[in-house]
């Protein structure tokens, strides 16, 4: 909301300026006023830099920091678990979905979204207990090695006749982060860099289906992002 | 009457006092420019995207680059205003020869950058309150601390040479267009002209390689060495034009 | 002590040669007045002196020394003109204020005086006064500057009469009490005959004549009388003027070498004779021709 104040602050400001200019032009600014400006505009620069400077410290958006080791050994250490299988031992914090569905049926497609294609790992379950699970994981989401893991929304899923669909979140997530940089003035000098450019990432979900013991998936060859787990 | 005998620097620092009262209206534009500045700022300066798997990431960079640019032009202009006609007559009606008005006029624009500099760096507060307040900004804090003293420090020095730099600059091409309006033109076909022919041999325009002198020096004392003696040299160039102009002619 | 030496200054520009080797030179606390006809030189002479401007070729020297850039000459001189200016954002009273930080005699008190007894406002701005009131406000700063060599432009613009006045006697007054060089360029010279002790006339770019003003009062004589016993007169003397007035009357100005008998003898002959101020007297001298302006009227 505030946002599409601004353009309009700016048309304001703008007017106030040349509105300025044109009084200016009759009447001479006095020596005492612009003193007074310059003293103002400097005691709230003052202010402006304490509070700042608090409010920087006490960041509400201050996250974790990850280094990029540990972010690709979280991926590896996930894709290891649910290879083999070994999904318990996976921490919650990468569980972000888990839903189960009631199914009779012998068999099941597997559709996803076009723009969606997360690694699916099956497991066979012991029994027939006519029911699947599906489980959605993720790796993490830094950006500049800050965890953003907790924004991730989950994908849906829904079962409808003999489909399963797993589709990205209904709505586009957006996440919205606002950098403080420092000046070419003082990078030009320390680094930090005169680019703008953060690594961002974003590892892929991975969904696990455990599924009755007996249903076959339809046309599983085809599917090449369908992996059965290895015990 | 007995001849009074006269003491240069005390000529020169009456002179500054002076145009420091006279000229004062230049930070009240100062102010204004700045105000400007963060306002455009607001948006911030960079922006980086991506998208994927239903989640788009956006990410907004603010600093105080556009303040401090922005300054850098009002220390120009202002520099170049102080060598026109009207103000080198000023000092005229008083007591002056050519080199006090210049060291006087040097005075000002060195105290003019040291407060421009230091309210542009500082003007960073100002735009996170603004934005964290108002405008509700997602801070992402660790790279930059905004008031590191050793950050805070570089910074401030390096601006304020920046801009006397720059302002060395305006008051030689102001001498310069004192001699003769020529210059004005000159100045900028010379400077497209040889970009237009480095470019067509191939080779890096000069402007690029003395832009990158100054702006990609990484080593902070080379830089501080290396803008001070440019600025002399400036400015030494500027009085000795100077020195030889007529006034009230 | 000279405190101007000036041989053979030309000031040319571009082909027109506005000074024309000028030679003179001015003792010290003296008030000398510098005339001539308009565009004469008159202010690019006083400009040179001020060091505002260079001179094409010759020597000038100010308190001895080249006045150019030179600090000590502007310490101890002031240029008085119309087109003073001061940095506009400045109230007449913060201008006072910069005028006696930087003028070594600056008196304060008497700048006051003067700025009180003239109404200005203190909180006024320079750009923003009249015609009249510039020049004196210009003309207080010039007097309470007690400056050495004292150099007034045409300091009169746009004054009244009575502003006039004051302006003279309190320049008087002042450099009685507190003598210095003077130089004042004006077109009045009528009304400061009681005040110059000498006159600087200009002509072609050269020193016509640098007299006391004492002698220029004696240096010609009117003549007026019949045409031809006139020019009878004034045949083998040095006319400056010639004017017929009526039929027969003629009126001449020649210099004045006649002996206490010829003048006599004159008087007896029916030749009125007056004297001539030094006013007239340079109006003549600088006149381009003999004649007057009736003359453009003669044919209509």
């Amino acid at each position: 909301m505030m946002l599409t104040i601004l353009p309009a602050a700016i048309v304001f400001f703008l007017i106030l300026i040349i509105a300025a200019i044109v009084i200016k032009g009759k009447k001479p600014v006095t020596l005492k006023f612009t003193y007074r400006l310059l003293l103002t505009y400097f005691i709230v620069l003052c202010i402006s830099a304490a509070t700042a400077a608090f409010v920087m410290g006490d960041s509400t958006g201050v996250k974790k920091i990850v280094s990029e080791e540990n972010i690709s050994k979280n991926v590896k250490d996930l894709e290891k678990q649910l290879n083999s299988g070994r999904y318990a031992e996976i921490p919650r914090e990468s569980l972000i979905k888990h839903s189960s569905f009631d199914y009779h049926q012998p068999s099941i497609q597997v559709r996803i979204n076009e723009y969606f294609n997360p690694r699916i790992f099956i497991d066979k379950k012991e029994l027939d207990d006519g029911v699947i699970d599906v489980y959605a994981y993720t790796s993490g989401l830094y950006i500049s090695g800050a965890d953003f893991t907790n924004q991730i929304k989950a994908p849906t899923f829904s079962i409808m006749n003999d489909q399963l669909e797993i589709n990205p979140p209904d709505n586009q997530q957006e996440i919205n982060v606002s950098m403080i940089k420092n000046e070419f003035t003082i990078t030009q000098f320390i680094g930090g860099g005169t680019t703008f450019f953060e690594p961002i990432e974003h590892n892929e979900t991975m969904i696990l289906l455990r599924i009755p013991k007996n249903l076959t998936i339809q046309d599983e060859e085809n599917m090449y992002f369908l992996q059965y787990i290895n015990k | 009457m007995s001849l009074s005998t006269v003491n240069t620097s005390k000529v020169v620092k009456q002179q500054y006092i002076l145009k420091l009262k006279a000229n004062f209206d230049a930070f009240s534009s100062l102010v204004w420019i700045q105000l400007l500045a963060i306002l455009f700022s607001l948006g911030g300066v960079a922006s980086q995207g991506f998208q994927s798997d239903g989640m788009s990431v956006s990410i907004k960079y603010f600093s105080a680059d556009m303040v401090i640019a922005f300054t850098m032009i009002w220390g120009l202009v202002t520099a170049i205003t102080i060598t026109t006609k009207p103000y080198r007559y000023y000092d005229f009606s008083f007591v002056t020869n050519r080199v006090t008005s210049s060291l006087s006029n040097i005075l000002y624009l060195c105290t003019a950058s040291v407060i421009g500099g230091v309210t542009a760096v500082m003007a960073k507060g100002l735009l996170i309150i603004i934005g964290y307040f108002f405008l509700d900004f997602q801070l992402l804090d660790y790279y930059s601390q905004p008031f590191h003293v050793r950050d805070f420090l570089i910074g401030n020095i390096a601006t304020v040479l920046y801009i006397i730099f720059i302002c060395s600059i305006g008051y030689f091409i102001g001498a310069l267009a004192q001699i003769s309006k020529l210059f004005i033109a000159v100045i900028p076909v010379l400077f497209v002209g040889s970009m237009l022919l480095d470019g067509m041999m191939g080779r890096e325009p000069i402007a690029m390689k003395i832009l990158s002198f100054y702006f990609q020096e990484s080593s902070f004392s080379l830089f501080v060495v290396k803008t001070l003696i440019s600025t002399v040299l400036f400015f030494a160039a500027s009085i000795s034009i100077l020195n030889r102009m007529e006034v009230r002619k | 002590m000279k405190v101007i030496e000036c041989s053979n200054l030309t000031k040319s520009y571009l082909r027109k040669k506005v000074l024309n080797q000028l030679t003179f030179s001015i003792e010290e606390n003296t008030i000398t007045g510098l005339i001539g006809k308009n565009g004469v030189g008159k202010t690019t002479l006083l400009k040179i002196l001020a060091g505002y401007i260079k001179q094409t070729s010759g020597e000038i020297n100010v308190f001895s020394e080249k006045p150019f850039n030179s600090l000590l000459v502007s310490a101890n001189t002031i240029f008085v003109d119309d087109q003073m200016s001061f940095p506009s954002p400045l109230q007449l009273h913060e201008i006072l204020q910069a005028a006696g930080s930087l003028y070594p005699n600056w008196d304060m008190t008497f700048a006051n005086r003067l700025f009180h007894y003239f109404s200005f406002d203190p909180k006024h701005y320079h750009n923003r006064l009249s015609k009249g009131k510039t020049s004196t406000f210009n003309a207080i700063i010039g007097l309470a500057s007690r400056a050495p060599l004292t150099i007034f432009d045409e300091p009169t613009t746009g004054m009244d009469a009575a502003a006039r006045r004051d302006f003279y006697r309190a320049l008087l007054k002042d450099y009685l009490t507190y003598p210095r060089t003077i130089i004042i360029s004006s077109h009045h010279l009528e009304e400061l005959e009681n005040l110059l002790e000498d006159v600087l006339l200009i002509k072609d770019g050269n020193n016509h004549l640098h007299l006391p003003i004492e002698e220029l009062k004696e240096q010609a004589i009117g003549l007026k009388g019949a045409e031809e016993t006139i020019l009878n007169w004034t045949k083998d003397r040095e006319v400056y003027y010639k004017n017929q007035i009526g039929t027969n009357t003629l009126y001449a100005v020649v210099r004045n070498e006649f002996s206490e008998q010829e003048l006599q003898l004159a008087k007896e002959n029916e030749i009125e004779i007056t004297s001539v101020s030094p006013s007239d007297l340079c109006v003549y001298l600088t006149g381009e021709t003999k004649r007057g302006i009736d003359d453009v009227f003669i044919d209509r």
